[in-house]
Protein backbone atom coordinates (compact mmCIF):
# COMPACT_ATOMS: atom_id res chain seq x y z
CA UNK A 1 0.00 0.00 0.00
CA UNK A 2 1.24 3.49 -0.89
CA UNK A 3 2.04 6.25 1.66
CA UNK A 4 0.55 9.58 1.32
CA UNK A 5 4.50 10.42 0.66
CA UNK A 6 4.78 8.52 -2.10
CA UNK A 7 1.13 9.25 -3.76
CA UNK A 8 1.60 12.73 -3.77
CA UNK A 9 5.31 12.76 -4.79
CA UNK A 10 8.12 14.32 -2.30
CA UNK A 11 7.50 18.05 -2.80
CA UNK A 12 3.78 17.38 -2.81
CA UNK A 13 4.00 15.65 0.88
CA UNK A 14 6.30 18.68 1.78
CA UNK A 15 3.57 21.34 0.42
CA UNK A 16 1.05 19.77 1.72
CA UNK A 17 2.17 18.66 5.19
CA UNK A 18 4.90 21.15 5.70
CA UNK A 19 2.65 24.45 4.93
CA UNK A 20 -0.67 23.15 6.54
CA UNK A 21 1.39 22.71 9.75
CA UNK A 22 2.94 26.23 9.11
CA UNK A 23 -0.53 28.07 8.35
CA UNK A 24 -2.07 26.48 11.29
CA UNK A 25 1.02 27.42 13.98
CA UNK A 26 1.44 31.26 12.30
CA UNK A 27 -2.29 32.07 12.55
CA UNK A 28 -2.28 31.74 16.51
CA UNK A 29 0.45 34.54 16.31
CA UNK A 30 0.02 36.38 12.65
CA UNK A 31 -3.31 37.72 11.85
CA UNK A 32 -4.75 36.38 8.50
CA UNK A 33 -3.39 39.15 5.88
CA UNK A 34 0.43 38.03 7.29
CA UNK A 35 -0.34 34.27 7.45
CA UNK A 36 -1.16 34.08 3.69
CA UNK A 37 1.98 36.34 3.23
CA UNK A 38 4.39 34.40 4.82
CA UNK A 39 2.72 31.02 3.55
CA UNK A 40 2.41 32.27 -0.16
CA UNK A 41 6.19 32.67 -0.02
CA UNK A 42 7.01 29.28 1.83
CA UNK A 43 4.81 27.75 -0.99
CA UNK A 44 6.99 29.51 -3.32
CA UNK A 45 10.42 28.34 -1.69
CA UNK A 46 8.90 24.61 -1.82
CA UNK A 47 8.13 24.71 -5.14
CA UNK A 48 11.78 25.91 -6.54
CA UNK A 49 12.85 23.40 -4.02
CA UNK A 50 11.19 20.56 -6.03
CA UNK A 51 13.43 17.46 -6.27
CA UNK A 52 15.13 18.35 -2.92
CA UNK A 53 13.63 15.09 0.02
CA UNK A 54 11.40 16.30 2.61
CA UNK A 55 14.84 15.89 4.99
CA UNK A 56 17.17 18.19 3.03
CA UNK A 57 14.39 21.24 2.71
CA UNK A 58 13.58 20.76 6.72
CA UNK A 59 17.54 20.76 7.58
CA UNK A 60 17.75 23.58 5.20
CA UNK A 61 14.93 25.80 5.98
CA UNK A 62 13.59 24.20 9.56
CA UNK A 63 10.85 22.59 10.63
CA UNK A 64 7.94 24.99 11.11
CA UNK A 65 8.15 25.11 14.82
CA UNK A 66 11.54 26.31 13.82
CA UNK A 67 10.44 28.56 11.56
CA UNK A 68 7.81 30.16 13.38
CA UNK A 69 10.01 30.38 16.69
CA UNK A 70 12.27 32.39 14.15
CA UNK A 71 9.50 34.77 12.74
CA UNK A 72 8.64 35.14 16.54
CA UNK A 73 11.96 36.39 17.30
CA UNK A 74 11.95 38.93 14.70
CA UNK A 75 8.74 40.31 15.12
CA UNK A 76 7.88 41.40 18.44
CA UNK A 77 4.34 42.19 17.58
CA UNK A 78 3.48 38.75 17.04
CA UNK A 79 3.60 37.86 20.93
CA UNK A 80 1.46 40.98 21.70
CA UNK A 81 -0.84 40.12 18.91
CA UNK A 82 -1.49 36.23 20.63
CA UNK A 83 -1.72 38.24 24.01
CA UNK A 84 -4.68 40.13 22.49
CA UNK A 85 -6.10 37.09 21.07
CA UNK A 86 -5.56 34.98 24.35
CA UNK A 87 -6.96 37.57 26.62
CA UNK A 88 -9.96 38.25 24.21
CA UNK A 89 -11.24 34.44 23.39
CA UNK A 90 -10.16 33.99 27.29
CA UNK A 91 -12.60 36.32 28.49
CA UNK A 92 -15.25 35.13 26.94
CA UNK A 93 -14.22 31.19 27.80
CA UNK A 94 -14.88 33.08 31.39
CA UNK A 95 -17.71 33.96 30.98
CA UNK A 96 -18.63 30.59 30.08
CA UNK A 97 -16.90 28.97 32.65
CA UNK A 98 -18.79 31.56 35.05
CA UNK A 99 -22.29 31.06 33.12
CA UNK A 100 -22.06 27.01 34.15
CA UNK A 101 -21.21 27.88 37.70
CA UNK A 102 -23.97 30.51 38.80
CA UNK A 103 -26.35 30.59 36.84
CA UNK A 104 -29.47 27.78 36.61
CA UNK A 105 -29.12 26.38 33.38
CA UNK A 106 -25.84 28.29 32.97
CA UNK A 107 -24.33 25.15 30.95
CA UNK A 108 -26.16 25.80 28.02
CA UNK A 109 -25.23 28.91 27.39
CA UNK A 110 -21.57 27.65 27.96
CA UNK A 111 -22.04 24.78 25.61
CA UNK A 112 -22.31 28.03 22.82
CA UNK A 113 -20.22 30.45 24.40
CA UNK A 114 -17.07 28.11 24.98
CA UNK A 115 -16.92 26.41 21.51
CA UNK A 116 -17.63 30.06 20.05
CA UNK A 117 -14.52 31.05 22.39
CA UNK A 118 -12.30 28.05 20.70
CA UNK A 119 -13.30 28.80 17.37
CA UNK A 120 -12.23 32.36 17.56
CA UNK A 121 -9.02 31.67 19.53
CA UNK A 122 -8.41 28.84 17.08
CA UNK A 123 -9.27 31.54 13.79
CA UNK A 124 -11.39 28.29 12.46
CA UNK A 125 -12.67 30.23 9.22
CA UNK A 126 -8.87 30.85 8.73
CA UNK A 127 -7.88 27.21 9.66
CA UNK A 128 -10.20 25.71 7.32
CA UNK A 129 -9.21 27.89 4.37
CA UNK A 130 -5.40 26.77 4.93
CA UNK A 131 -6.56 23.13 5.57
CA UNK A 132 -8.12 23.92 2.18
CA UNK A 133 -5.47 24.99 0.24
CA UNK A 134 -3.06 22.21 1.45
CA UNK A 135 -5.07 19.36 1.90
CA UNK A 136 -3.80 16.38 3.58
CA UNK A 137 -5.49 12.92 4.15
CA UNK A 138 -5.93 12.37 7.72
CA UNK A 139 -7.17 8.68 8.57
CA UNK A 140 -8.61 9.96 12.13
CA UNK A 141 -11.53 11.89 10.12
CA UNK A 142 -12.83 8.30 9.97
CA UNK A 143 -12.61 7.66 13.21
CA UNK A 144 -13.82 11.08 14.34
CA UNK A 145 -17.15 9.98 12.10
CA UNK A 146 -16.96 6.53 14.06
CA UNK A 147 -16.72 8.26 17.33
CA UNK A 148 -19.71 10.81 16.36
CA UNK A 149 -22.28 7.73 14.97
CA UNK A 150 -20.82 5.75 18.30
CA UNK A 151 -22.28 9.03 20.47
CA UNK A 152 -25.39 9.51 19.04
CA UNK A 153 -25.72 5.85 19.58
CA UNK A 154 -24.79 5.61 23.27
CA UNK A 155 -26.78 8.98 23.90
CA UNK A 156 -30.02 7.04 22.60
CA UNK A 157 -29.66 4.11 24.03
CA UNK A 158 -28.93 5.47 27.26
CA UNK A 159 -32.51 7.37 27.31
CA UNK A 160 -34.21 4.48 25.76
CA UNK A 161 -32.83 2.56 28.72
CA UNK A 162 -33.75 4.71 31.15
CA UNK A 163 -37.27 5.14 29.93
CA UNK A 164 -37.99 2.04 29.62
CA UNK A 165 -36.63 1.52 33.38
CA UNK A 166 -38.88 4.43 34.92
CA UNK A 167 -41.77 2.78 32.47
CA UNK A 168 -41.28 -0.97 34.00
CA UNK A 169 -39.11 -0.19 37.07
CA UNK A 170 -41.98 -2.36 39.78
CA UNK A 171 -41.62 -5.25 37.83
CA UNK A 172 -37.63 -5.70 37.08
CA UNK A 173 -36.19 -7.33 39.98
CA UNK A 174 -33.48 -5.63 42.09
CA UNK A 175 -30.68 -7.80 41.03
CA UNK A 176 -29.89 -9.61 37.90
CA UNK A 177 -27.66 -12.59 39.30
CA UNK A 178 -25.32 -11.55 42.11
CA UNK A 179 -25.19 -7.87 40.76
CA UNK A 180 -27.76 -5.32 41.49
CA UNK A 181 -29.56 -3.31 38.67
CA UNK A 182 -29.10 0.39 39.84
CA UNK A 183 -25.11 -0.52 40.28
CA UNK A 184 -25.12 -1.64 37.18
CA UNK A 185 -26.48 0.48 35.29
CA UNK A 186 -24.24 3.91 37.58
CA UNK A 187 -21.38 1.32 36.34
CA UNK A 188 -22.33 1.92 32.83
CA UNK A 189 -23.32 5.48 32.82
CA UNK A 190 -19.74 6.14 34.27
CA UNK A 191 -17.98 3.71 31.66
CA UNK A 192 -19.93 5.16 28.63
CA UNK A 193 -19.24 8.72 30.50
CA UNK A 194 -15.30 8.30 30.47
CA UNK A 195 -15.36 7.37 26.74
CA UNK A 196 -17.14 10.26 26.03
CA UNK A 197 -14.73 12.17 27.90
CA UNK A 198 -11.97 10.44 26.38
CA UNK A 199 -13.41 11.52 23.02
CA UNK A 200 -14.01 15.20 23.46
CA UNK A 201 -10.10 15.18 24.42
CA UNK A 202 -8.66 13.42 21.47
CA UNK A 203 -10.99 15.62 19.40
CA UNK A 204 -10.22 18.79 20.96
CA UNK A 205 -6.25 17.75 20.77
CA UNK A 206 -7.20 17.10 17.63
CA UNK A 207 -8.57 20.48 16.27
CA UNK A 208 -5.27 21.92 17.52
CA UNK A 209 -3.02 19.47 15.94
CA UNK A 210 -4.90 18.10 12.69
CA UNK A 211 -7.56 19.81 11.80
CA UNK A 212 -10.43 22.25 13.16
CA UNK A 213 -13.12 20.57 12.01
CA UNK A 214 -12.32 18.22 15.19
CA UNK A 215 -13.52 20.79 17.35
CA UNK A 216 -16.93 20.18 16.04
CA UNK A 217 -16.56 16.40 16.98
CA UNK A 218 -15.14 17.74 20.50
CA UNK A 219 -18.64 19.69 21.16
CA UNK A 220 -20.64 16.99 20.64
CA UNK A 221 -18.82 14.59 22.77
CA UNK A 222 -18.91 17.13 25.57
CA UNK A 223 -22.50 17.09 24.81
CA UNK A 224 -23.21 13.45 25.24
CA UNK A 225 -20.77 13.72 28.39
CA UNK A 226 -22.80 16.12 29.86
CA UNK A 227 -26.06 13.95 29.18
CA UNK A 228 -24.39 11.19 30.97
CA UNK A 229 -23.48 12.80 34.15
CA UNK A 230 -26.73 14.57 34.05
CA UNK A 231 -28.41 10.98 34.09
CA UNK A 232 -26.31 9.74 36.63
CA UNK A 233 -26.79 12.57 38.99
CA UNK A 234 -30.80 12.31 38.44
CA UNK A 235 -30.77 8.27 38.85
CA UNK A 236 -28.48 8.34 42.13
CA UNK A 237 -31.24 10.97 43.37
CA UNK A 238 -34.26 9.02 42.21
CA UNK A 239 -37.46 9.07 44.22
CA UNK A 240 -39.17 6.01 43.75
CA UNK A 241 -42.40 7.79 45.33
CA UNK A 242 -42.67 10.15 42.78
CA UNK A 243 -42.00 8.47 39.77
CA UNK A 244 -44.65 10.50 37.49
CA UNK A 245 -42.25 13.47 37.85
CA UNK A 246 -39.02 11.56 37.01
CA UNK A 247 -40.74 10.42 33.86
CA UNK A 248 -40.64 13.67 32.67
CA UNK A 249 -38.21 15.22 34.27
CA UNK A 250 -36.11 12.46 32.14
CA UNK A 251 -36.03 13.81 29.18
CA UNK A 252 -34.52 16.96 30.50
CA UNK A 253 -30.89 15.80 30.04
CA UNK A 254 -31.27 15.17 26.67
CA UNK A 255 -31.21 18.68 26.37
CA UNK A 256 -27.50 18.99 26.83
CA UNK A 257 -26.82 16.57 23.99
CA UNK A 258 -29.12 18.36 21.82
CA UNK A 259 -27.47 21.78 22.70
CA UNK A 260 -24.21 20.06 21.71
CA UNK A 261 -25.18 18.29 18.70
CA UNK A 262 -27.06 21.39 17.71
CA UNK A 263 -24.28 23.75 18.15
CA UNK A 264 -21.40 20.92 16.83
CA UNK A 265 -23.60 20.51 13.24
CA UNK A 266 -23.31 24.72 13.38
CA UNK A 267 -20.02 24.45 13.51
CA UNK A 268 -19.32 22.61 10.91
CA UNK A 269 -21.10 23.85 8.38
CA UNK A 270 -19.73 27.20 9.40
CA UNK A 271 -16.11 25.50 8.76
CA UNK A 272 -17.28 24.09 5.97
CA UNK A 273 -18.69 26.61 4.45
CA UNK A 274 -15.84 28.42 4.48
CA UNK A 275 -13.29 25.97 2.68
CA UNK A 276 -13.17 27.62 -0.51
CA UNK A 277 -9.27 28.48 -2.30
CA UNK A 278 -7.44 31.54 -1.34
CA UNK A 279 -6.50 33.64 -4.42
CA UNK A 280 -2.51 34.14 -4.56
CA UNK A 281 -0.02 37.09 -4.59
CA UNK A 282 3.11 37.04 -5.98
CA UNK A 283 5.74 34.32 -4.86
CA UNK A 284 8.54 34.59 -2.38
CA UNK B 1 28.88 33.42 18.02
CA UNK B 2 26.54 34.89 20.71
CA UNK B 3 23.30 35.33 18.63
CA UNK B 4 22.23 38.97 19.09
CA UNK B 5 26.38 39.96 17.00
CA UNK B 6 25.38 37.10 14.82
CA UNK B 7 21.78 38.80 13.65
CA UNK B 8 22.99 42.58 13.73
CA UNK B 9 26.13 41.04 11.32
CA UNK B 10 23.80 39.35 9.24
CA UNK B 11 21.12 42.04 9.13
CA UNK B 12 24.02 44.19 7.83
CA UNK B 13 24.69 41.95 5.50
CA UNK B 14 21.65 41.31 4.04
CA UNK B 15 21.11 45.21 4.04
CA UNK B 16 24.43 45.42 1.81
CA UNK B 17 23.20 42.53 -0.20
CA UNK B 18 19.93 44.61 -1.10
CA UNK B 19 22.32 48.00 -1.77
CA UNK B 20 24.33 46.12 -4.57
CA UNK B 21 21.35 44.58 -6.52
CA UNK B 22 17.53 44.03 -6.52
CA UNK B 23 17.37 40.70 -5.91
CA UNK B 24 14.83 37.72 -5.22
CA UNK B 25 13.91 37.14 -2.03
CA UNK B 26 14.69 33.36 -2.89
CA UNK B 27 18.10 33.75 -4.46
CA UNK B 28 19.22 36.43 -1.73
CA UNK B 29 18.30 34.02 0.90
CA UNK B 30 20.23 30.91 -0.70
CA UNK B 31 23.14 33.25 -1.13
CA UNK B 32 23.56 34.43 2.13
CA UNK B 33 22.70 30.71 3.11
CA UNK B 34 26.14 29.52 1.10
CA UNK B 35 27.95 32.13 3.31
CA UNK B 36 26.39 31.15 6.49
CA UNK B 37 25.35 27.32 6.15
CA UNK B 38 24.79 27.19 10.07
CA UNK B 39 22.09 29.57 9.62
CA UNK B 40 18.50 27.77 8.56
CA UNK B 41 17.09 29.73 5.85
CA UNK B 42 13.65 30.51 7.02
CA UNK B 43 16.15 33.28 9.64
CA UNK B 44 17.08 35.05 6.27
CA UNK B 45 14.02 34.77 5.44
CA UNK B 46 12.29 36.49 9.22
CA UNK B 47 15.34 39.06 9.08
CA UNK B 48 14.38 40.11 5.34
CA UNK B 49 10.86 40.39 6.36
CA UNK B 50 11.96 42.51 9.50
CA UNK B 51 13.64 44.77 7.54
CA UNK B 52 10.55 45.39 5.09
CA UNK B 53 8.17 45.60 7.70
CA UNK B 54 10.63 48.43 9.52
CA UNK B 55 11.06 50.41 6.18
CA UNK B 56 14.53 49.44 5.72
CA UNK B 57 13.34 47.30 2.43
CA UNK B 58 10.85 47.99 0.13
CA UNK B 59 9.21 44.54 -2.16
CA UNK B 60 8.36 44.87 -6.34
CA UNK B 61 6.61 42.41 -7.80
CA UNK B 62 8.51 41.14 -10.89
CA UNK B 63 8.03 38.32 -13.56
CA UNK B 64 10.20 35.94 -14.30
CA UNK B 65 10.46 34.20 -17.91
CA UNK B 66 7.72 31.58 -16.44
CA UNK B 67 5.61 31.41 -13.72
CA UNK B 68 3.53 33.69 -11.24
CA UNK B 69 4.79 36.94 -10.53
CA UNK B 70 7.78 37.33 -7.68
CA UNK B 71 8.67 39.28 -5.06
CA UNK B 72 12.08 41.52 -5.38
CA UNK B 73 13.72 43.72 -2.94
CA UNK B 74 15.46 46.72 -2.78
CA UNK B 75 16.73 48.82 -0.29
CA UNK B 76 15.50 51.95 0.85
CA UNK B 77 16.70 55.37 1.91
CA UNK B 78 16.16 54.41 5.91
CA UNK B 79 17.53 51.64 4.96
CA UNK B 80 20.74 52.83 3.63
CA UNK B 81 21.06 55.07 6.41
CA UNK B 82 20.47 52.26 8.58
CA UNK B 83 23.43 50.08 6.96
CA UNK B 84 25.86 53.21 6.84
CA UNK B 85 25.37 52.83 11.09
CA UNK B 86 25.81 49.03 11.23
CA UNK B 87 28.93 49.27 9.14
CA UNK B 88 30.36 52.31 11.52
CA UNK B 89 29.46 50.05 14.17
CA UNK B 90 31.02 46.48 13.00
CA UNK B 91 34.02 49.15 11.87
CA UNK B 92 34.48 50.44 15.22
CA UNK B 93 33.98 46.94 16.83
CA UNK B 94 36.42 45.69 14.45
CA UNK B 95 38.79 47.87 15.39
CA UNK B 96 38.47 47.73 19.01
CA UNK B 97 38.46 44.24 18.94
CA UNK B 98 42.20 44.59 17.06
CA UNK B 99 43.58 46.60 19.30
CA UNK B 100 42.46 43.86 22.16
CA UNK B 101 44.44 41.71 20.43
CA UNK B 102 47.28 43.74 19.97
CA UNK B 103 47.70 44.73 23.65
CA UNK B 104 47.13 40.88 24.62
Amino acid sequence: MKTQKQKTGEAGWIKNKYLRRLGKLLLLFFPAGQTWEILTDYEGYVLLEEGQSAETFIRRWGTPEQVLRTLLEENSGAVRYFGKQAVLWGALAAAAFACAASMQGGIFAAQILLPLACLGFLHGREQIKVEGEFPHKEAGKRWAAAAGGLMFVLVAMTEAQIQYLLKYIETIPPYVGRFHVGKLLDRELIVCGMLALGLAVWMAKQAVTASVLYLAGAVHAVGALLFLMEVRSYLRSLDISALGEWNQVFWFPVLYYGIGAGVSLGIWAFLRAGRRTQSRGCTA
Amino acid sequence: MDAQLKKGILEMCILHDLEKESPYGYDMIRTMHSFFPEVTESTFYAILRRLYQEGDAEIFEGRGSRGPARKYYRITEQGRKRLSRLKADWEHLKRVVEEVMQIG
